[in-house]
């Protein structure tokens, strides 16, 4: 046969690309990014159901383990027991593909992120992708076809409304998203994430002026582009029911709703990555932490790895904090406002940032 | 790199660009409210002020002598100067026959395509490198195909619009599919470093990865230039566009394609001609190369595109059908020995368009006033509006190929070179004794238009009243034509000498 | 290397031709995104990052989710009142695909006759290490000519495109 040649042939050229070890290595921080990044998702749920709580005057959910910190493990369970229905109308292969292809694009954009500076002098980063900033937006871009697909395969009108907007949304605010990124390119001369926190050794990129501009139309943009409030017409349930995924149920609607949380994190990652100095710590660090601590022999760990790692990670949760904030807070958009603002302004806006950042590189220099 | 001057040889096309969005912004902004004729004349002034402009500046370029940018991205020297002035003029004449009725009511819009397919052109002649003429036959194409499917309220204009979008796209894919394959055969991008490569390595004119690369740009070319068999938007294409646009389909572009394939051919690729003579007697000699693709598709052309305009009933899918025609005669110079070739194909490439634009320029100014632009519609038109109809027939006349006009000595020297491609062999005579006894089908059919409008009975209606800014553009043609044909060596002298300085 | 460029060449093919030959549009078009994404495969598999990651975006970030977009908001996508492939107009394409498809081949096979079994690839210099960089360099110094007139073309494009969309009103009364 054809296939066992191939699959054989498949990973020699693998490991030959690569070699073993840096196969394996790929493989363990695979899993335990994955792994972080969906308990991270499941927490940030329980963290908008306590601070909208707290934001409603409200208790939020609190009964299941200590202040509620278990209820993300009750509400798996549920998703997970729940009966799996799948509606007659719908068309059926559309129907469970989309939820799927809606999550892996969310959990792969990980992939580029600088999380830490280095591990046992192993980077921490899982691939250091030169356009790493491109495959970001390509891979991103696919998240939309999860939703288009499900609101589509649906056969029902709200969701096919919601795929629609959806569909309009995204298109429109990666163009200005993709733009407000270019002085960044051009200030730090690299697409390579990695190189961009390293830039910012010195001087987080957000103090410049035109790269706060930039880090603006950035933030708002991703707003539209994870379909949050103010911008989330795909779901608004108020006009449609709940959207692109009315008629989803158990833990096909939880993997739609996993994809939203991971869009979140990964934007804010992002954020984090471009604008506010990555792993980076705005403060000389104690020169104890660079040794290494032996007794973890044959790794060789130095503690100051595990600090970087700490501080990307509390610089992720502030802004998944304004996400959740945000949306407690401002009211939705009409969506002839939402194009308005995204091909009205932002996009002139972007523009004009990459042409005054390049008069003022050129004055600079 | 130096951007400054790279900036004072591309002033032409950045006046023109500029040009067109003056033009855009103007007609938003400014004449919104205006009635859409007022509104057309002014546009039409804003455009033929650009286009002024761009030929002044081109004029200065003359005497600054040549200069060779990037690769070949952007060649100036005196001959694609000259192009570039006789691209403004085409495009001028069909800003002034466009003048007196507005092609639809997007006027900004129809004149800043129109100029955006004349920078194409622009830049077309222009350049000697694959990159670059692969872009400006877009930027023209994807122009051409929006003004073609201006006429929004006709239906034909949408199927000319699409039929041409569909051909165009297909054959732009050939295009440069082929191009990449010359790149990677030959691994320039310049057309004089192409035929550098062809010195340096025996086997590389027949290498069939090259000769596969020609094959698919000639498709590309071919298209472009409206051969058999990839005219077939054609007919469709000059029936359904606005007439000032089809003259503007048949003439300027045209011009801009043939130069580019023109140079791609005989100074890129010229030692991958290979060869398809019959020489005398009877035997067949042939070489792979793009000479048997060339003189295949001049001989279906001149064939197939004189028996199709016989049988045409509308005087666009005729001329249509005619031009076809006369690519396939065109085509027959380029087997000429490299300087007669190019003479004779430039020469004839000039009068052609200018010939074809008067025609169409009579179709424009006569269609709507005669009710459609069928040929019975203009029985008698000799009755109403004679002067028109003398000019008819001093171009038709001329692209027949009747002796003292410029078509007679166009056609003499295209079949020259034809003749001269192997001297003592006459390995081409075949195709050139197929263009003379096909030029002698070809008169019938203009002879028959001229027919109807001299000697059918006139239908009813009175004298009509020409616009000046269609009937002295006409005249001026009609002039330049005949007095080419009284003294053709003036031209000729003319493009030998900017050859010689190239 | 080998192994990666069959599989996705596989791929693209495969989806290329599912993608014409599909008579419900709407599998057409994903076909299509599939399709897109094995070129985008091939190009990484090549070490051209930045192409591959243009190509998804463009293609499939942007132009395919249009088409999606527009064929979701046709009537009838299933294609059921659509004939099938088999008519003069399909056997015709066919036939004509197939022989450039051929002469391509042929082309390459002969190729390597001609310069004593040594093929294209061999002769070919090794492709330089690109990065984002040499790229943009590229487009901005030898290849600026065509750069911009590229970004002329795209506004021609537009222009024209949003002529040609825009829907014909009735004129506006006077005074209204």
């Amino acid at each position: 046969m054809m296939t066992e040649p191939m699959i054989a042939g498949l990973w020699t050229d693998t490991v030959s690309f690569f070699g073993v070890h840096a196969v394996a290595v790929v493989l363990l921080k695979i899993a335990v990014v994955l792994f972080a990044l969906l308990g991270l998702v499941s927490y940030t749920v329980l963290a908008e159901r306590r601070i909208s709580a707290f934001i409603q005057d409200r208790l939020g959910p609190n009964r299941v383990g200590w202040f509620g910190l278990l209820q993300p493990v009750a509400d798996s369970f549920k998703f997970l027991l729940k009966e799996n229905v799948m509606p007659a109308h719908v068309n059926r292969i559309y129907y469970v593909l989309a939820p799927c292809i809606a999550l892996a694009p969310a959990l792969l954009t990980f992939i580029v992120i600088p999380f830490g500076n280095t591990l046992a002098g192993e980077p921490m980063v899982i691939a250091n992708l030169n356009v790493g900033v491109l495959w970001m937006f390509s891979i991103a871009s696919l998240g939309v076809y999860g939703i288009v697909l499900g609101g589509w395969a649906s056969n029902s009108k709200y969701p096919f409304l919601g795929g629609i907007r959806s569909s309009a949304q995204m298109i429109s605010y990666e163009i200005s998203m993709g733009l407000s990124l270019i002085p960044v390119f051009m200030h730090v001369g690299s697409l390579n994430l990695t190189e961009i926190v390293n830039a910012q050794s010195h001087r987080w990129l957000f103090l410049h002026p035109n790269l706060f501009l930039a880090f603006l139309i950035f933030m708002i943009s991703s707003f539209a582009e994870t379909n949050r409030l103010p911008f989330d017409l795909p779901e608004s349930e108020q006009e449609l029911v709940g959207g692109y995924h009315t008629e989803y149920g158990s833990m096909k609607f939880a993997l739609f709703f996993l994809a939203e949380y991971a869009n979140m994190i990964t934007a804010s990652a992002l954020m984090v990555t471009l604008f506010f100095g990555g792993w980076q710590v705005p403060f000389a660090l104690p020169e104890s932490l660079s040794h290494p601590v032996t007794w973890l022999a044959p790794f060789v760990f130095q503690p100051v790895g595990f600090v970087y790692i700490l501080s990307f990670f509390l610089k992720m949760l502030l802004f998944l904090g304004v996400f959740i904030w945000i949306r407690w807070t401002l009211p939705r958009f009409r969506y002839d406002q939402l194009m308005n603002l995204g091909w009205k302004v932002f996009l002139p806006m972007a523009l004009a940032n990459v042409f005054v950042m390049g008069i003022w590189m050129a004055l600079s220099v | 790199m130096n951007y400054t001057s790279l900036f004072g040889y591309l002033l032409g096309e950045v006046v023109l660009t500029a040009a067109a969005f003056v033009i855009l912004i103007a007609d938003v902004m400014c004449h919104r409210k205006d009635d859409v004729g007022a509104r057309n004349q002014r546009m039409a002034w804003w455009t033929l002020t650009g286009l002024f402009l761009a030929a002044v500046v081109y004029a200065i370029q003359f005497a600054q002598g040549n200069a060779n940018f990037a690769d070949g991205t952007l060649v100036i020297n005196p001959l694609n100067l000259f192009f570039k002035e006789v691209i403004l003029v085409i495009t001028a004449i069909t800003v002034f026959f466009s003048m007196e009725e507005p092609v639809s009511k997007h006027v900004g819009e129809y004149y800043a395509m129109i100029l955006f397919a004349a920078i194409g052109m622009a830049f077309l002649v222009t350049s000697e490198n694959l990159l670059m003429i692969f872009v400006s036959i877009e930027l023209l194409s994807l122009s051409l195909y929006a003004l073609v499917g201006f006429q929004k309220q006709i239906l034909r204009s949408a199927e000319g619009a699409m039929k041409y979008f569909a051909f165009g796209a297909v054959s732009a894919a050939f295009l440069l599919f082929g191009l990449s394959y010359i790149y990677g055969a030959t691994n320039s991008l310049s057309l004089p470093a192409i035929a550098e490569t062809f010195k340096g390595d025996p086997l590389m004119a027949r290498s069939p990865v090259l000769l596969i690369g020609i094959l698919f740009t000639l498709v590309g070319f071919g298209f472009k230039i409206a051969v058999v068999p990839f005219h077939l938007w054609a007919p469709d294409a000059y029936e359904g566009a606005a007439a000032p646009v089809a003259g503007f389909v048949a003439s300027g572009s045209k011009v801009a394609s043939f130069v580019a394939l023109t140079k791609f051919l005989l100074l890129g690729v010229a030692p991958a001609a290979g060869a398809a003579t019959i020489s005398f007697p009877f035997t067949p000699h042939f070489t792979p190369g793009w000479a048997p693709v060339i003189a295949l598709m001049a001989f279906i052309s001149m064939v197939w595109g004189n028996l199709a305009a016989i049988t045409q009933t509308n005087l666009k899918r005729l001329l249509a059908y005619s031009s076809v025609a006369h690519a396939g005669y065109i085509l027959v110079a380029l087997f000429g020995a490299k300087a007669w070739g190019q003479t004779a194909i430039y020469f004839y490439i000039i009068v052609y368009a200018l010939t074809n634009l008067g025609a169409f320029g009579v179709v424009t100014a006569l269609a709507n006033k005669v009710g459609g632009d069928d040929i019975r519609c203009f029985a008698g038109v000799w009755r109403r509006a004679p002067g028109l109809t003398v000019l008819m027939m001093i171009f038709m006349l001329s692209l027949a190929g009747i002796p003292p006009l410029a078509g007679f000595f166009g056609k003499f020297y295209l079949f020259a070179a034809g003749l001269a491609a192997d001297q003592m062999q006459l390995g081409y005579l075949w195709l050139v004794i197929t263009a003379i006894l096909m030029s002698a089908v070809s008169f019938y059919y203009y002879l028959q238009v001229l027919r109807v409008f001299y000697v059918n009975p006139a239908s009813r209606g009175g004298p009509i009243s020409i616009c000046p800014c269609q009937r002295w553009p006409m005249t001026v043609i009609a002039l330049i034509i005949f007095l080419i044909g009284w003294y053709p060596t003036a031209l000729l002298d003319w493009i030998q000498g900017f050859l010689q300085r190239v | 290397m080998l192994w990666f460029v069959l599989l996705f060449g596989l791929m693209t093919l495969v989806t290329g031709i599912c993608a014409i030959s599909v008579r419900n549009i709407v599998h057409c078009a994903l076909f299509a995104v599939v399709f897109f994404f094995g070129i985008a495969c091939l190009f990484f598999t090549l070490r051209a990052e930045f192409l591959a990651a243009v190509q998804i975006i463009v293609y499939i970030g942007a132009i395919a989710i249009l088409i999606l977009f527009a064929i979701m908001l046709t009537h009838d996508v299933t294609g059921e009142a659509a004939g099938g492939m088999i008519h003069v107009g399909g056997i015709t394409g066919g036939v004509v695909a197939v022989a450039v498809a051929g002469s391509i081949m042929v082309a390459l096979f002969r190729e390597s006759l001609i310069r004593n079994s040594q093929s294209l690839v061999e002769r070919t210099a090794a492709a330089p290490q690109v990065s984002v960089k040499t790229i943009g360099e590229a487009l901005m110094t030898p290849y600026v000519v065509p750069f911009e007139v590229v970004s002329i073309l795209l506004t021609a494009a537009l222009v024209g495109a949003i002529v040609l969309a825009l829907e014909q009103r009735p004129a506006k009364k006077e005074g209204s």
